[in-house]
């Protein structure tokens, strides 16, 4: 089964969140070695040689910092528009079949809020996912490089 | 049809609710935070394969102090103009005829659009007015 048709289930802060696996370069384990991350800091990944930015997902997502250990964090490399860039996660649950994956609508009563930097969700296992679209988050991204 | 109101209890505050927007009412069910949900709303949950919004009726009942760990017991399906809304409680008390009690205004001093009271055998408890209360949250 090709790529495209994949997807990795990840979490932050024990919310759940799926990726299309065209949108993922790397899983990087163990982050420890990136030193002493606060929440809020900008950091960079080297990635081949090259560094790349270290989004704070969880500051952007208001989620509470770091529920898990930082020896248990990894750091998810996406495929932006103009490179390569990282967030930290809490889990990667792991790569799953499209098929398993069933889009839902956001409750009407949540409405139409363009600042949120998701505007999509789906049914894993009967769980609501954030779909994690690299594109969008990346617009409106602002103050937090 | 006779119009009945239900007695319901969540954090030892007892409320009215009008029985003839209530859909359905849930043991548990699971429930689960998205990031960054309107204000006025504690997560969701699935009824009938679709994601429902839970409304937090602690500000609309005064409920203060630590939140509490565990989740309550039931869930209310309540239906809106912009669709079904879970509202937690403890227990359901008792479905009364709402010609068996008699409704006031809220106490004088109080915000304008607070909570009518339904009064029955001298008690008085709020009577939710969920429309107006989703109506009136930010989106």
């Amino acid at each position: 089964m090709g790529l495209v048709a994949m997807k990795l289930v990840f979490r932050i802060a024990g919310v759940g969140f799926s990726l299309p696996l065209e949108s993922l370069i790397e899983v990087r384990e163990g982050m420890e070695e990136v030193g002493e991350i606060l929440p809020s800091a900008s950091d960079c990944l080297n990635l081949r040689g090259d560094s790349i930015p270290l989004r704070d997902l969880r500051r952007r997502l208001a989620l509470p910092d770091f529920f898990a250990d930082r020896g248990t964090l990894k750091a998810l490399i996406l495929a932006g528009s103009d490179g390569p860039w990282g967030i930290l996660v809490d889990r990667v649950e792991g790569i799953f079949s499209l098929a398993d994956f069933r889009p839902k609508a956001l409750p009407l009563a949540f409405g139409g809020n363009e600042s949120r930097p998701y505007d999509r969700i789906e049914l894993w296992r009967d769980e609501p996912l954030v779909v994690c679209d690299v594109l969008k988050l990346e617009t409106g991204w602002g103050d937090d490089d | 049809m006779i119009d009945k109101v239900a007695l319901l209890a969540l954090a030892g505050k007892v409320f009215a609710l009008p029985v003839s927007g209530i859909e359905h009412i849930l043991d548990g069910p699971r429930t689960f935070l998205l990031p960054l949900m309107p204000e006025g709303y504690s997560g969701v949950f699935l009824y009938r394969d679709e994601v429902t919004p839970i409304l937090n009726l602690s500000r609309l009942l005064d409920i203060s102090g630590t939140p509490r760990q565990d989740a309550p017991p039931l869930t209310v399906i309540y239906g809106c103009d912009s669709g079904l809304v879970g509202l937690p409680v403890d227990m359901v008390l008792r479905v009364i005829d709402r010609g068996r009690g008699s409704e006031e205004m809220g106490a004088e001093g109080e915000d304008q659009g607070g909570p009518r009271q339904f009064v029955y055998e001298g008690a008085r408890y709020p009577l939710l007015d969920i429309e107006a209360q989703v109506a009136s949250l930010p989106r």
